[in-house]
């Protein structure tokens, strides 16, 4: 284990926390639907990148697995927002 | 001679770096939320930087843990992410465009007959928005 690495990464967690609550924060002031919808991407991004930084630290290799399901999710619930918001229909 | 403890070390350290550095576009990400003006710019600044964010702390997951499985879920990760997130950012931005969501940046309206196209002035625009008020059109 070296000491520059563990430090760097506990750098890491704090800017990406930080960049969480930056991002909630955004959340809760935007008004329109659409804003709050950029905002939850930035949000599935972190935790995308959040489950990457627990695999690094705790060595649990079954979290980028859950790196992979939330992105999936992400872009997922995205497409069928846009879909909502633009008023698609099946039979169209 | 280099032993295995100062491989293990070099890589670890290689994975940092590249996991500051993905966090760093994140950061300015969730800084770009706040900073920018208007959904279009918002949604161009952080749909590059959180591509790349992302991107980056998948591929220091793989060089920290050095594990082939995890290896292969990363890059899976990141084609996915690299795939996805550039159409995730278009279908959003044309949602909006087709909403009539009003953008306050872009003075050029490139589909000026498009269903979200309202026929008013950028100066309008500013002053509905609050940007700015009736008085100060010079400046414009």
């Amino acid at each position: 284990m070296s000491d520059a690495a563990d430090v760097i990464l506990v750098v890491v967690q704090v800017l990406l926390g930080a960049s969480l609550l930056t991002t909630l924060a955004h959340l809760l002031a935007v008004r329109t639907l659409i804003g709050r919808v950029v905002a939850l991407e930035v949000i599935a991004a972190i935790t995308v990148s959040g489950a990457a930084l627990i695999t690094i630290i705790s060595g649990e290799t079954a979290a980028i697995d859950v790196a992979l399901a939330v992105g999936l999710v992400s872009f997922t619930g995205t497409v069928a927002f846009a879909a909502f918001f633009e008023g698609w229909h099946i039979d169209d | 001679m280099i032993d295995a403890s100062t491989v293990d070390a070099a890589f670890q350290l290689t994975a940092a770096i590249v996991a500051l550095a993905g966090t760093t576009f994140l950061g300015l990400a969730a800084l770009a939320l706040h900073r920018m003006p208007d959904v279009y710019s918002r949604l161009s600044a952080t749909s590059k930087a959180v591509s790349l964010g992302a991107t980056l702390l998948l591929a220091a997951a793989a060089i920290y843990v050095r594990d082939p499985g995890v290896t292969a879920r990363a890059v899976a990760g990141i084609a996915f992410l690299l795939l996805t997130s550039p159409i995730a950012g278009h279908v959003l931005g044309r949602a909006a465009w087709r909403a009539g969501e009003v953008p306050l940046v872009t003075y050029q309206d490139t589909f000026p007959t498009g269903p979200g196209a309202e026929e008013e002035t950028a100066q309008e625009r500013l002053t509905e928005a609050g940007v700015a008020t009736d008085e100060d059109d010079d400046d414009l």
